[in-house]
């Protein structure tokens, strides 16, 4: 049962079109991410859901409620923005209050539900302070309270993270996940950072230029990317270009240099030109017995870099360059050294090709 | 360029004498409204008995009635209007910005006095006249480019996540301009009542082409007095409109700040 609907929502900026026919079900208690880059239209789409934006067609369904022509304030919505948007000449407690004001809740109730929403967010000892005495973590834990205070429907977030810092924003992570869970809230959540939409999902969007690319779980999503587009936006990705060979199980691209890489991947068919990429951590670099490796396209270590619990190695690879990743304890390789790339490479659909 | 001591002495000194160019004559008319005898300097005594004589005088004191009744529609009515257009205006995106703008800003540039004969003119082929509303339509007229001005300074920097924000905990528009957009738009909105009062209750220009003998303003009031009588009680008057707009400016500086565009979000 899907407890938001998006059906066909289209929106045009003038001759521009933001959103090209979208259609999307997000699940009752889900944790939904929107991933795309900048002027992907993801934020457009937040925003016509929450009803701060008006959709030039298609219809909004929340909680099986058709609410294409409410406006904002009739929904039943939590929205957190990116700058998080607090009131700066009210309180902590007022800005948390505001909603229940609005609607005339009676006063004891108001106060034990604007502590209690405080207190979820740990920040009860703050109610009488101002924004600006705030920090960064603190005004998002805010925005986050006068969201949920509400009890609303949905949580819709817009790049909530984005403003603070990068072990902050970890860690408010965490805490978001953890609230979402307890508070079992359905919540859409647009980011531009992969990682962080992968990490705190149960499903992951990524749009491009006005559409839907793919929808699917994180695991999905990076590891059976739909298009290159997807695969290279989730994560480092390196692909080849070359014709499917093989017989039985293994089956083999044959790229233009004469080299093959084995492959994997649904609906491989022999003789057919297609598209496959690996990821950093897919590879091994094989120094010693390249022999043992015929046919494997070969490389020379560029550079090493050392992050500590793993290393990355660059490769020169004819005229481009790929990214390996090794836990820190792997092979010792130094620049310089000439190296096969032992791997499988993962072909994407149709011809890969970003639709 | 070398700061050098006589190129500072001549600074502070040319400072001095701007400033007392401006002020002296003030200084001289406040001092010549304690004088018991004449509208003479130096005073030759000292009495205040020119400002109790206003009580002897009902014109006078019904003018000054007047100017302040006067004043606070003006500052109302320009003030309400001024903060609704610069709202509007910084929402609007059209092609008509820049030129509603220009057009707000017009009787900045406009003397005030042909403003006031068109309107006259206006009022008086459609047989209004008589009446306190086109004087205060004309002091709206007149006094509105500072309100807008103050609040648009204040709106370019405003943030509509903050409107929205309203909206999505359940604010209709109305609720979210009173609970946050007019709050926050206060350090502007105060100077600019102070500041139409203050233009409305000094004005003479606009006031003598559509003032009558019901609504006569007290500076319409002392120019007429002058025309007959030349003595202290004048600079009484007149001390007194001074004094009033200073203590109202002093109050806003105290409590907003006369830039009225303070960044406080």
């Amino acid at each position: 049962m899907h407890h938001i609907g998006v059906r066909n929502i289209i929106k045009n900026w003038g001759a521009f079109s933001a959103l090209k026919d979208v259609n999307l079900d997000v699940r009752e208690g889900e944790f939904l991410s929107i991933l795309g880059p900048s002027g992907c239209g993801k934020s457009t789409l937040l925003r016509i859901i929450a009803g701060l934006e008006e959709p030039s067609g298609g219809e909004i369904f929340i909680a099986g409620q058709n609410v294409t022509l409410d406006p904002v304030w009739k929904r039943k919505i939590g929205f957190v923005f990116q700058n998080f948007a607090l009131w700066p000449h009210l309180t902590v407690f007022r800005n948390v209050s505001m909603g229940l004001e609005l609607r005339k809740t009676e006063k004891a109730e108001l106060y034990n539900r604007v502590m209690e929403a405080l207190r979820m967010v740990q920040l009860e000892a703050l109610a009488d302070r101002l924004p600006a005495q705030l920090s960064g973590g603190q005004q998002q834990r805010v925005a986050l309270a006068r969201a949920i205070v509400l009890k609303p429907a949905v949580l819709l977030l817009d790049e909530p993270l984005s403003a603070l810092d990068k072990n902050l924003r970890q860690d408010m992570q965490v805490e978001l996940k953890a609230l979402q869970q307890t508070l079992g809230l359905t919540t859409i959540f647009v980011t531009h950072d992969q990682e962080e939409a992968l990490s705190l999902s149960d499903r992951v969007v990524v749009m491009n230029k006005g559409v839907i690319e793919q929808l699917g779980t994180p695991d999905a999503i990076y590891n059976q990317p739909v298009s290159e587009y997807v695969a290279g936006f989730v994560g480092e990705a390196c692909f080849f270009e070359g014709r499917i060979e093989g017989n039985g199980q293994a089956k083999t691209l044959r790229l233009s240099d004469g080299t093959a890489v084995p492959i994997r991947g649904n609906g491989i068919q022999v003789g057919q030109s297609a598209v496959a990429f690996v990821r950093p951590e897919w590879i091994d670099l094989n120094k010693l017995d390249i022999s043992l490796s015929p046919g494997s396209p070969q490389g020379t270590i560029e550079r090493l870099m050392f992050f500590g619990q793993s290393s990355d190695y660059l490769v020169r690879l004819g005229d481009r360059q790929l990214r390996v990743k090794y836990k820190s304890d792997g092979p010792r390789l130094a620049p310089g050294d000439t190296v096969a790339l032992c791997c499988v490479a993962r072909v994407l659909p149709g011809n890969g090709a970003a639709s | 360029m070398q700061k050098t001591l006589l190129g500072t002495t001549l600074w502070y000194v040319g400072t001095v004498l701007f400033y007392a160019f401006l002020l002296a004559p003030l200084a001289i008319l406040i001092a010549v409204s304690f004088n018991p005898t004449a509208m003479v300097f130096p005073p030759q005594g000292f009495t205040l008995k020119w400002y109790a004589t206003i009580l002897e005088k009902p014109d006078f004191l019904h003018a000054a009635w007047a100017s302040t009744l006067l004043g606070i529609m003006t500052a109302a009515i320009s003030t309400g209007f001024g903060v609704l257009a610069a709202i509007g205006w910084q929402r609007y995106s059209g092609l008509l910005k820049a030129p509603i703008s220009s057009l707000l800003m017009s009787p900045l540039f406009i003397p005030a006095v042909i403003v006031a004969l068109a309107l006259f003119q206006i009022l008086f082929m459609l047989g209004i006249v008589n009446n306190i509303w086109t004087l205060v339509a004309a002091h709206v007229v007149v006094t509105i480019p500072y309100p807008i001005r103050n609040v648009m300074a204040q709106m370019e920097g405003f943030d509509v996540r903050l409107e929205e924000a309203a909206l999505s905990v359940g604010a209709t528009p109305r609720q979210a301009l009173w609970r946050v957009t007019l709050p926050l738009l206060k350090a502007s909105i105060i100077p600019s009542l102070i500041i139409t009062f203050v233009l409305s209750w000094n004005n003479y220009t606009v006031s003598v082409f559509l003032a009558n003998k019901d609504w006569t303003t007290l500076p319409l009031q002392l120019r007429a007095y002058l025309q007959y009588e030349y003595e202290p009680f004048v600079a009484a008057m007149s001390t007194i409109l001074i004094v009033a707009s200073v203590i109202l400016l002093v109050v806003v500086d105290r409590t907003v700040g006369l830039g009225g565009v303070k960044k406080n979000n």
